[in-house]
């Protein structure tokens, strides 16, 4: 059983009441306007939320993935659409430090890490995120300028991210592979911008849309990790990182699930009882409690496998895809545990709901998590 | 010139831990079964502190009377940006009313020493009582006030405002002083992380009975001079009645519900 250290606890504790003051009580505002509050980025950084990974030199706070979960999980407890908004900006800090050069990482890092900047990742194209290689924006090398040219969709952070990661095609390696390198954006750039706004069901509190490149110039500088490495940094910073923070929100939406659950069976009454009293309602508890710990143990494992320094990516994969599926089932659950009441907006239930059902394509859907997942059994 | 402050804080049930689950025998709270946080104005008086050591200067220190579980609370205190922690933890010290738990905390204070200034919450959000800041300033024989909703420091002595029917108080104390806060004083400054990491690189010191000398007279519930009634359950079957009329009418209504029920309001009780 994992036991958090005193550190740990006092970082769960600040963030648990930094999201009780500022989050909680406008998520479901968040959710009924389908608005992000970019200005909480500030904020955020002033805890040290969004440079969290990133070491001192960089302005950040030098801490783990570990860490980096369970403010993920207090953030999603509550509005999981910050959380992920939170986590998209973590995806492009992490391809950044991961795989930039000192002066991009100088250039780059203090002001993501402070959260004056918003970071973005920009990977999936209309032509699906699960075929990765299959992308088609495209940069060529004219007179010693890339120019970009590309739509991305499904991009979260799309109409507030001020520093974007993106990879496009720049050619085939010498196998005849298709060889993708990422570049570094700046918001405001000619010819780069949000385009179409999507209305998702879910994780409302996050923007997501498209991202535009025609003719977009950069100089060679704005490589990020080498021509020909983006394929590995972009699978690199989604698989570990991407994916390790759905799976942290999904853990976040199963304990919104887990104690409204129990709030509603212990105020309810029916019967002239508690509705806490009946089995059937005793039963979903158990299970909404079950999913949630073992997603929570899963969570832990592969965070601190990936802040070891070791093989991490399938265990990532599989505590994501059990944390998001099983935070729709609990949400399913508890909606049936409330009846009426669960269908009613003044309840969050129905949000956690959408927040579910939203986070299974995020970072990779369930059916690639389970090709991924076979795919190593199968190895072994 | 650099202040020494020292900030009194006590460790609360959570508000909405859910019921509290009591020792019948005993007839306290079982601490351990609750999550247990900094009680809410304390935290104010904190960043009072904190305020006035970023204009001038000095040391901020913490202390608490509290068992050993209350260490979280005290390192949370360091991560807001105490310099040094001190807790007063025996279990001799269990079952302390206000003037005990005054009591020991001013041997621990005296033991400290060299201090220009206390600060507290006016009052605990569990008992609620708000006599141990001044309590405590008696015991220290220092000047107070309470329910400050400002503080400044200035040639050498401590100006603070407090709210009253006429409108605001100002008051102006010597140092050494001990002044307790109310909630409209500032807005608590939260944790860091930065704050955090840092925390636990901070002076924490643990001093049992045994390294308070002189504090024997008033410790624990055997000291307290406050003790536990009989305790039982309320049940109230009162029925509400609703009347209507004038001022004259619900008057004589009352008295005659009175006289029916034997009071005789002209004798009094």
């Amino acid at each position: 059983m994992f036991e958090l250290q005193e550190e740990q606890l006092l970082l769960q504790k600040a963030v648990r009441e930094f999201v009780e003051q500022k989050i909680a009580p406008q998520a479901a505002s968040w959710d009924e306007q389908d608005i992000c509050p970019k200005d909480l980025f500030p904020k955020m950084g002033e805890m040290g939320l969004t440079g969290i990974f990133v070491p001192e030199s960089y302005g950040g706070e030098g801490m783990g993935h570990f860490e980096r979960a369970l403010c993920l999980e207090e953030i999603a407890r509550h509005s999981a659409g910050m959380a992920i908004a939170l986590m998209t900006h973590h995806l492009g800090v992490y391809a950044i430090l991961d795989g930039g050069n000192e002066e991009q990482k100088q250039q780059y890092l203090p002001k993501l890490a402070s959260g004056e900047w918003v970071g973005g990742l920009s990977i999936t194209e209309s032509g699906g995120g699960s075929d990765f290689m299959g992308q088609q924006a495209k940069a060529e090398l004219v007179d010693a300028k890339w120019l970009l040219n590309g739509r991305k969709c499904f991009i979260t952070n799309s109409h507030i991210a001020d520093v974007d990661v993106w990879t496009l095609r720049t050619g085939e390696d010498e196998k005849g592979r298709t060889s993708l390198t990422a570049f570094i954006l700046n918001a405001g750039l000619d010819g780069y911008g949000p385009g179409r706004k999507e209305h998702k069901i879910g994780l409302r509190g996050s923007v997501t849309g498209d991202m535009v490149c025609h003719q977009v110039a950069l100089p060679e500088d704005c490589v990020l990790g080498g021509i020909g490495a983006g394929a590995k940094l972009g699978m690199k910073t989604i698989g570990e990182v991407g994916r390790a923070g759905m799976a942290a929100i999904g853990v976040g939406i199963l304990r919104g699930c887990l104690e409204e659950s129990i709030k509603f069976a212990k105020e309810r009454i029916i019967y002239g009882k508690p509705l806490a009293k009946l089995q059937s309602a005793q039963f979903i508890i158990a299970e909404n409690r079950t999913a949630y710990e073992a997603a929570k143990l899963m969570l832990y494992n592969s965070v601190q496998l990936k802040d070891a320094g070791q093989p991490c990516a399938t265990a990532i994969g599989m505590a994501k895809l059990f944390a998001t599926e099983e935070a729709v089932s609990a949400a399913k659950r508890t909606m049936d545990l409330m009846g009426g009441y669960g269908c009613i907006n003044e309840y969050p239930i129905g949000r956690f709901m959408r927040d579910a059902l939203a986070s299974i394509p995020a970072g990779g859907t369930s059916h690639i998590h389970k090709l991924v997942i076979s795919g190593a059994a199968l190895k072994e | 010139m650099p202040l020494s402050i020292l900030v009194c804080l006590k460790s609360v049930p959570k508000a909405d831990s859910g019921p509290a689950v009591l020792d019948l025998k005993t007839k306290m709270i079982n601490r351990a079964q609750v999550e247990n946080v900094i009680n809410a104005l304390d935290k104010h008086a904190l960043s009072s502190a904190l305020s006035l050591k970023a204009q001038h200067g000095g040391t901020v220190g913490v202390i608490s009377m509290a068992p050993e579980s209350a260490r979280l609370n005290l390192l949370e205190a360091l991560a807001m940006g105490a310099d040094a922690a001190y807790l007063l933890s025996d279990k001799a010290f269990a079952g302390s009313d206000t003037l005990a738990t005054s009591y020991v905390l001013a041997h621990g204070i005296r033991k400290i020493g060299g201090w220009d200034l206390i600060l507290a919450g006016a009052y605990s959000e569990d008992g609620g009582t708000a006599q141990v800041p001044a309590q405590l300033a008696e015991w220290l024989d220092v000047p107070h006030v309470h329910y400050a909703r400002g503080i400044r420091y200035e040639d050498e002595h401590f100006l603070a405002a407090t709210a009253c029917r006429q409108g605001i108080a100002h008051w102006c104390l010597p140092k050494p002083a001990l002044i307790s806060v109310e909630r409209k004083i500032n807005q608590p400054v939260p944790a860091t992380f930065r704050g955090i990491r840092q925390a636990k690189t901070k002076p924490f010191t643990v001093w049992s009975l045994a390294d308070l000398p002189g504090c024997q007279e008033f410790v624990g519930l055997s000291g307290s001079p406050t003790q536990f009634g009989e305790m039982r359950p309320f049940i109230s079957d009162r029925r509400g009645a609703l009347v209507r009329g004038d001022n004259e009418t619900l008057c004589r209504h009352l008295l005659a519900q009175l006289a029916q029920a034997g009071v005789n309001p002209n004798k009094g009780g």
